[in-house]
């Protein structure tokens, strides 16, 4: 869904008269209950140099979530590529996001949970849908529940309804809309916020069908999204026009902010774009300009004055006491039944078995001509059993 | 004129063919008639038929009639039938107690049902009786006193109802004990299963049979300290593991961070309790890292920098225990360490009460009554009753998933772990109703859920690691396609040719 | 069938310096009231040595040391208590059983003919890529690879590595070489112990594998030696190498884990310096130049000479961070040593003052901010390097798609001979002929004393191939065998399979006369890869011989065969064009007889 001219204006001045107002209401109207804590999924799927800007997206969203509070085991990032530490890269170990250089992406404390070879189209379904084998770490697993808000954000080459996965395989609108609605299924999110910056993103969205999805798109079918910018001494273009401008619009915000998703949406216009950018409301519930920023992009750990009770243990140990008192000759023996004896081992002996020393006088040294020529009799006999 | 000349050539044209076609030796027209038909017969009873078996995907049978009507009746079959041994005290004798006060509970609690806001979702009852209890069985003791009252033992399952004669005169011991029972002893354990608080409780975590508790120290500067964790787990922590050892195993670790800071945007002003969420910076902190595949929670002890302290806290500084919905418990001091000290077990113990009080209601524990193992007996119940809910829900949106994409194969593995579920949750039910032993019934609904969740959860279930449709008809369209179309033009030709044959018939 | 090994090859000498749990530190006592006991210092150590090499190179050594709590291993302790040892850790190695493990990750070249040996005899520095190798106690081999998978897919989320990748085929059971020096423990006398060894050789370093390096350290990075660690900087060195070692240490029945984390990385003075002032390689402008004053020079004319030898440079200058403080976890304080010649001016500076030692090692302690100063007239003037016992260097040979060969090359400069252990691992579709080994330069009987040679199984194994060598003193050899490349399933080739496959460099374990470790550079092998774009053009052309096959087939076996005159007399009279002409005839007597067509003359 498009978002108009007219009611731009009306929501902006709605939000510069109530934004008062909104500051108090937020802490009990506006906030959803249901909601404890967020999520990011960050995925970039483009492979080679010359897609520096993919991974600097990423990685720009990357640094909004964290610096609103999301930490790095609620956060899933997917890069496609190694551009960091690249031997094309002018400087080892940073990646920006502008021609001046001024904000290091890559930072100092980074955690990548899928990089190169592992951020395929399996296993993003696999991600989101979480079924993984048994020895699948945990950092890397997907691990909402039905009270997670996750914000899930998507970059590289795509078309009509597919996105290309390392110049190697596409997934489909389709899939992921799928994947949501087993993610439905599973109660594994409270609510999705979807955005995608590729060629014709928009076409990615159109296939969903499971309930508090809210997505958005950096451009119409047909329609290309652009890079916003090079940096002529890295040599490649740095951020897309897309991310770049929500990068400036979350620049501004702090952890306790009150603007709200309509602004962010209000604040893409094809002047900065370049292409129209969409979103979709039909299956959120919620109206996005009543909706905070940092209910996505922020962590909501928010705490709980408790009813403290001091006096539990106190109960408990006096118990113990007056069981102690009475009951003397009960020792309990901690030796388990199964003998665990340590023991010293030489490590001479370690993977022994199967070692087969050979002296290589002792190898044969097979005639590869003996070999021809079975082979050709062998033929011969076929040939001739067919022929017959 | 030359139509006439022609005509008799096209009729020698028109015989010349006859000719021709009968030419064929009846042999040979049977020949290849049988061999069009055995190529025919062989692709369509043989090849076709191979081809959707070999290609097809396995998905295993479910019982989705069984797990539809268990997803529609939920928990119709559960009853949770409690005990309560009665004692009477002073050598007094009441003949008609037993009856008459069964009848009241009985009417209690089915008035209770009749009320659309109280209604019980599960069977629930409780009787009385007379005999010798167990050691671990609730008591109900009758005692004379100096008026009505009644004392619920802190640490044991043993309620006592203080009565006057007057009462036994006005025959209220029914009325007394029927209050008692219901509304002190197993209030909590009806609050849960009241219909109108059915709402999830967003503090708890989800049930889990094994829980990881994590003790931290947080310092914000970088000066050595050490705390006695060790000792004060061993003296206050212990009773604990052991009293909720038939709930819940706790594995535990302890550990201490330095350089944690708060975020603070301006020192000056007071910390309130909306603060908390952006002060405390969990991913700076990297304390939540744990590879464990059940739930942790974290227990913090934070002493902020020497530079912040002492901290401005606008609430009363004694009130400092803060509790995070399903992550842990934060304790925020007010003054920083010195360094190098240490914390010994007697500064521990309120620290470690706190983080009791916080552990019980994160584990979803009710706060009524004080006995703890009273509430542990109301959670167990509750427990095994969500448990047997969550793992119904599992299964059925595993049927619905299947329903939805007819692509994706269901391996047996799936069915496996579908019949153990329905097995674990046939044991749930009898161990509860029956044997009355609940927590075996725990352990069997627990292995239910488990069940539940590795039937859903499959690897195997993923759409795009089998064969995605699009590629089946990549693959076998060299194979079949130039296969189908000649042999269905072949069909056409013989059609054709059984044409001509009748068109040349003498 | 086992057959006696040799005694105990002490390959790798791990020199560690465990510090064991000492008493309570001698800070001052702190005033609260309360506190009438001191913290103990943690069994941690942390090091910082620094090394010129020639042609203006610096070897920066980080070396921290951390010991776990005891723990009892007959007990099962249901908590533990983490000081110093990363908590992050721990549990991993204890569910998974593992008595040893060390992580390797690399990048960058070691030019050993210009600065010698690598450091610790380069036992603690492993190939290009990752590499990880373990003792993991289990009761039999299929259970200690189902340990082994588990540990580095624990270890894959940990370190924010591909380990993930490692299944069987890039497993290897190493049988002499890499074995531990030590004696291990057993937990459990019913077990066994298996060496379990695997590489990425293709594997990127970068910041998120160090990030987690620095957050095992009680310090995190924001104090001691620790705080000079920056992925901008140690990435961007000429050869960097990350090391984990960890060992179980047993005193009886209490066990603890024993860590030893290592950063290497060689700089280059000159150029580390001018990145300082601006990271982009700029021509220098021309009043900068260095112009050799021997030659014409003038403003249109300058012959520059190379990197002076006069270097001034403090520490931060090249790693753009200080020393923020000392250690205050450890005992010891942090030490910081630098190897220099006689030629070398070092200090320490605190608050704008410097402090020289004569040994030019320094502690660190307390809070200041700390640097290091250098200075000399000639940088060329370095600490004698230590010579390389050997030269090694393997390259793949040969040219097509269907086979080729590895050549390595060992120059021995030396004058006694050299006893080695080469080892390699190459994967399964490089198809190995043991039958093609050949050594140049001396007979294959002399040189190569014994082979253990496990092949491979596709998909299941890789070739596993250790070769015990006597290289002769001042001489090269050259060891080469050739294999077969092979196709892969269409769904196993990696996206931009065309840029080659990766295969481990190989590693050589020097066990006379001195004791070394090396590795050989990583091979990009080119296998034989299909054109993934043509998947249509593919199903055209198959369905096109599969049409003329079986059409051809069919048509014989169905159709009748006449003359060609039969066969046009037959169209003509009953073919298409007949059935068009009865249907204009048809038409045309339907229009003779329509009233429409009839012309009626009025």
């Amino acid at each position: 869904m498009l978002v108009s001219f007219s009611s731009i204006i009306r929501l902006l001045c709605a939000f510069l008269f109530l934004s008062p107002a909104l500051a108090l209401e937020n802490e009990s109207g506006d906030s959803d209950p249901r909601h404890t804590n967020n999520w990011a999924v960050l995925v970039s799927t483009s492979r080679f140099w010359f897609n520096y800007r993919h991974m600097a997206n990423v990685l720009s969203m990357y640094r909004t979530v964290k610096r609103l509070g999301i930490p790095d085991s609620q956060i899933i990032l997917m890069l496609s590529d190694d551009v960091a530490c690249n031997s094309r890269n002018l400087f080892p170990g940073s990646v920006f996001n502008n021609q001046d250089r001024a904000i290091d992406l890559y930072g100092e404390s980074i955690e990548v949970d899928y990089r190169g070879n592992e951020v395929t189209v399996e296993n993003f379904i696999r991600l989101l849908t979480d079924r993984w084998g048994p020895d699948h770490p945990r950092s890397k697993r997907l691990l909402t529940d039905e009270n997670s808000n996750i914000f899930i954000y998507m970059t590289g080459h795509g078309g009509n309804e597919f996105l290309k996965f390392q110049d190697a395989e596409e997934i489909s609108a389709w899939d992921i809309a799928d994947a949501f609605e087993q993610m439905h299924e599973k109660k594994r999110y409270n609510e999705i916020f979807f955005m995608i910056d590729t060629c014709q993103a928009n076409t990615m969205y159109t296939k969903f069908y499971s309930p508090n999805i809210l997505a958005c798109g950096s451009s119409e079918f047909e329609e290309s999204s652009y890079s916003h910018h090079s940096d002529v001494e890295i040599g490649v273009a740095v951020i897309d026009r897309f991310t770049y401008y929500n990068l400036e619009f979350s620049e501004k915000i702090e952890r306790n902010s009150t603007l709200t998703l309509q602004d962010l949406f209000d604040f893409y216009t094809f002047d900065k774009i370049h292409s129209h950018a969409g979103v979709r409301t039909d299956l959120y519930n919620r109206d996005p300009s009543k909706v905070l920023i940092t209910d996505f992009f922020g962590n909501v750990q928010s705490a709980v004055a408790d009813e403290i009770e001091d006096d539990i243990l106190y109960l408990l140990n006096h118990k113990e006491e007056e069981e102690e008192t009475s009951n003397t000759a009960s020792n309990t023996t901690t030796s388990s039944d199964n003998v665990t004896r340590v023991k010293n081992v030489d490590s001479s002996t370690i993977n022994q078995y199967g070692a087969n020393v050979i002296n290589i006088k002792d190898t044969p040294t097979e005639n590869n001509y003996a070999k021809y020529i079975v082979l050709a009799s062998l033929g011969a006999i076929f040939l001739k059993t067919i022929l017959k | 004129m030359n139509e006439e000349v022609e005509r008799p050539a096209v009729l020698d044209k028109a015989e010349r063919v006859k000719q021709i076609i009968h030419s064929e030796t009846r042999e040979s027209l049977s020949t290849r008639r049988y061999v069009v038909l055995s190529i025919l017969a062989l692709y369509f009873l043989i090849g076709f038929p191979l081809w959707m078996k070999l290609t097809e995907i396995y998905r295993a049978p479910l019982p989705s009639n069984f797990i539809n009507m268990l997803q529609a009746n939920q928990n119709i079959d559960l009853k949770i039938h409690r005990e309560v041994f009665v004692k009477i005290n002073d050598g007094l004798y009441f003949p008609d107690l037993a009856e008459s006060t069964q009848i009241q509970i009985d009417h209690e609690i089915f008035k209770m049902n009749q009320d659309p806001n109280e209604q019980l979702i599960v069977d629930w009852n409780v009787t009385l009786r007379f005999d010798e209890p167990g050691p671990d069985d609730y008591i109900l003791e009758l005692e004379i006193g100096d008026g009505e009252g009644i004392a619920v033992d802190p640490s044991t399952r043993l309620t006592v109802l203080y009565y006057t004669l007057s009462s036994i005169k006005n025959n209220d011991l029914p009325y007394f004990i029927t209050q008692t029972v219901l509304y002190h002893i197993f209030n909590s354990e009806l609050e849960f299963f009241k219909i109108k608080n059915q709402q999830k409780n967003n503090k708890a975590i989800n049930y889990s049979p094994k829980v990881h508790l994590s003790f931290k120290l947080l310092t914000g500067d970088g000066d050595l300290v050490d705390w006695k964790i060790n000792e004060a787990l061993d003296i206050f922590f212990q009773p604990i593991v052991e009293t909720f050892q038939n709930y819940v195993n706790f594995t535990i670790d302890s550990e201490i961070k330095y350089f944690t800071e708060l975020n603070l945007v301006n020192s000056s002003n007071a910390i309130t309790l909306k603060d908390l969420s952006t002060i405390v910076d969990f991913s700076e902190w990297d304390i939540s890292s744990n590879n464990f595949n059940y739930p942790t929670l974290n227990f913090v002890l934070y002493y902020p920098s020497k530079s912040v302290s002492p901290l401005n806290f606008e609430f009363d500084s004694s009130k400092n225990a803060f509790l995070f919905p399903q992550w842990g418990s934060l304790i925020l001091q007010k003054e920083s360490l010195k360094p190098n000290s240490v914390l010994n077990e007697h500064e521990l113990r309120p620290i470690f009460e706190k983080f009791t009080s916080e552990l019980i209601t994160l584990l979803g524990l009710p706060k009524h009554p004080k006995t703890l193992q009273i509430r542990l007996d109301a959670i167990k119940v509750y427990s095994i009753f969500t448990n047997l809910i969550r793992g119904t829900d599992s299964l059925s949106s595993l049927l619905k998933l299947s329903k939805s994409l007819p692509n994706m194969s269901i391996p047996k593995t799936v069915l496996k772990n579908v019949q153990n579920a329905l097995k674990a949750r046939e044991n749930t039910i009898k161990s509860a109703n029956y044997d009355k032993d609940w927590d075996r019934a725990l352990i069997e609904s627990n292995k239910m859920l488990e069940y539940s969740e590795l039937a859903f959860f499959d690897r195997e279930m993923v759409q795009q690691s089998f064969f995605p449709q699009e590629h089946k008809v990549a693959v076998y369209l060299p194979l079949l396609g130039p296969l189908s179309i000649v042999c269905f033009l072949g069909i056409f030709r013989i059609i054709s040719e059984i044409k001509l044959f009748r068109y040349a018939r003498p | 069938m086992k057959i006696q090994l040799e005694a105990l090859l002490g390959l790798l000498a791990l020199s560690h310096s465990v510090v064991a749990d000492g008493p309570a530190s001698n800070h001052s006592h702190s005033i609260n009231e309360d506190v009438f006991e001191n913290a103990t210092a943690y069994p941690y150590e942390e090091t910082l040595d620094i090394t010129p090499l020639p042609r203006n190179n610096l070897l920066i050594s980080f070396n921290f040391n951390i010991a776990s709590e005891y723990i009892n291993v007959s007990e099962s302790k249901s908590h533990h208590q983490y000081r110093a040892f990363p908590r992050s850790l721990a549990p991993i190695l204890e569910s998974t059983d593992t008595r040893e493990l060390h992580l390797r990750f690399g990048q960058g070249w070691w030019d050993s003919e210009e600065w010698g040996q690598l450091p610790y005899s380069g036992e603690h520095s492993g190939g290009v890529g990752v590499e990880v190798w373990s003792v993991i106690e289990a009761a039999g081999r299929e259970q200690s690879f189902e340990k082994w998978t588990s540990l580095v897919n624990s270890l894959s989320g940990l370190f924010c590595a591909s380990l993930n990748f490692i299944d069987s085929s890039k497993t290897t059971y190493p049988v002499r070489s890499f074995k531990p020096e030590n004696n291990i423990t057993l937990f459990d006398d019913r077990n066994e112990l298996h060496l379990i060894r695997a590489a990425l050789a293709s594997e990127p370093v970068c910041t998120e594998n160090l990030t987690p390096f620095v957050k095992f350290l009680p310090g995190r990075g924001k104090s001691g030696l620790s705080s000079l660690l920056d992925g901008h900087r140690v990435f961007e060195s000429e050869w960097h190498k990350m090391s984990i070692d960890i060992e179980t240490r047993c005193d009886g029945e209490l066990c603890r884990y024993v860590m030893s984390q290592k950063i290497d990385a060689v700089i280059d003075i000159p150029r580390a310096i001018r990145t300082k002032k601006n990271p982009i390689p700029k021509p220098v402008s021309g009043n900068e130049l260095n112009c050799d004053l021997d030659k014409p020079n003038d403003a249109f004319e300058c012959f520059p000479l190379g990197d002076s030898n006069k270097l001034d440079f403090t520490l931060s200058d090249l790693l753009h961070r200080s020393i923020l403080g000392g250690s205050k976890f450890s005992e010891k304080p942090a030490k910081v040593c630098a190897h220099v010649t006689d030629n070398w001016d070092t200090y320490l500076k605190v608050d704008g003052n410097y402090f020289g030692t004569p040994s030019n090692c320094f502690d660190v302690t307390g809070d200041d901010v700390y640097d290091l100063y250098f200075q000399t007239g000639d940088s060329t003037n370095v600490q004698s390097i230590k010579d390389v016992p050997i030269f090694v260097s393997r390259s793949l040979t040969g040219y097509g798609q269907d086979k080729g060969g590895s050549r390595t090359v060992f120059n021995n400069p030396l004058n006694e001979p050299v006893r080695l252990l080469y080892f390699e691992s190459l994967p399964w579709f490089m198809r190995v002929y043991l039958h093609t080994v050949s050594v140049s330069g001396g007979g294959a009987n002399e040189l190569v004393k014994s082979v253990y040679y496990s092949p491979e199984v596709d998909r299941e194994r890789p070739t596993h191939i250790e070769f015990e060598l006597i290289i002769p003193a001042n001489s090269t050899i050259a060891l080469s065998y050739s294999f077969d490349k092979s196709l892969l399933l269409y769904s196993e080739y990696p996206p931009d399979a065309n840029h080659g496959f990766s295969v481990e460099p190989g590693v050589v374990n020097v066990l006379e006369p001195v004791k070394y470790s090396l590795r050989t550079s990583s091979a990009l092998l080119t296998l034989p890869t299909p054109d993934f774009s043509m998947p249509y053009n593919v199903i055209i052309l198959s369905s096109t011989i599969m049409a003329l096959a079986f059409g051809t087939l069919f048509n014989l076996l169905v159709k009748r065969l006449v003359t060609e005159e039969e066969a046009d007399l037959v169209i003509e009279v009953s073919g298409p064009k007949a059935a068009i002409q009865k249907l204009k005839s048809k038409i045309s007597v339907l229009k003779k007889s329509s009233p429409l067509t009839s012309k009626d003359s009025n």
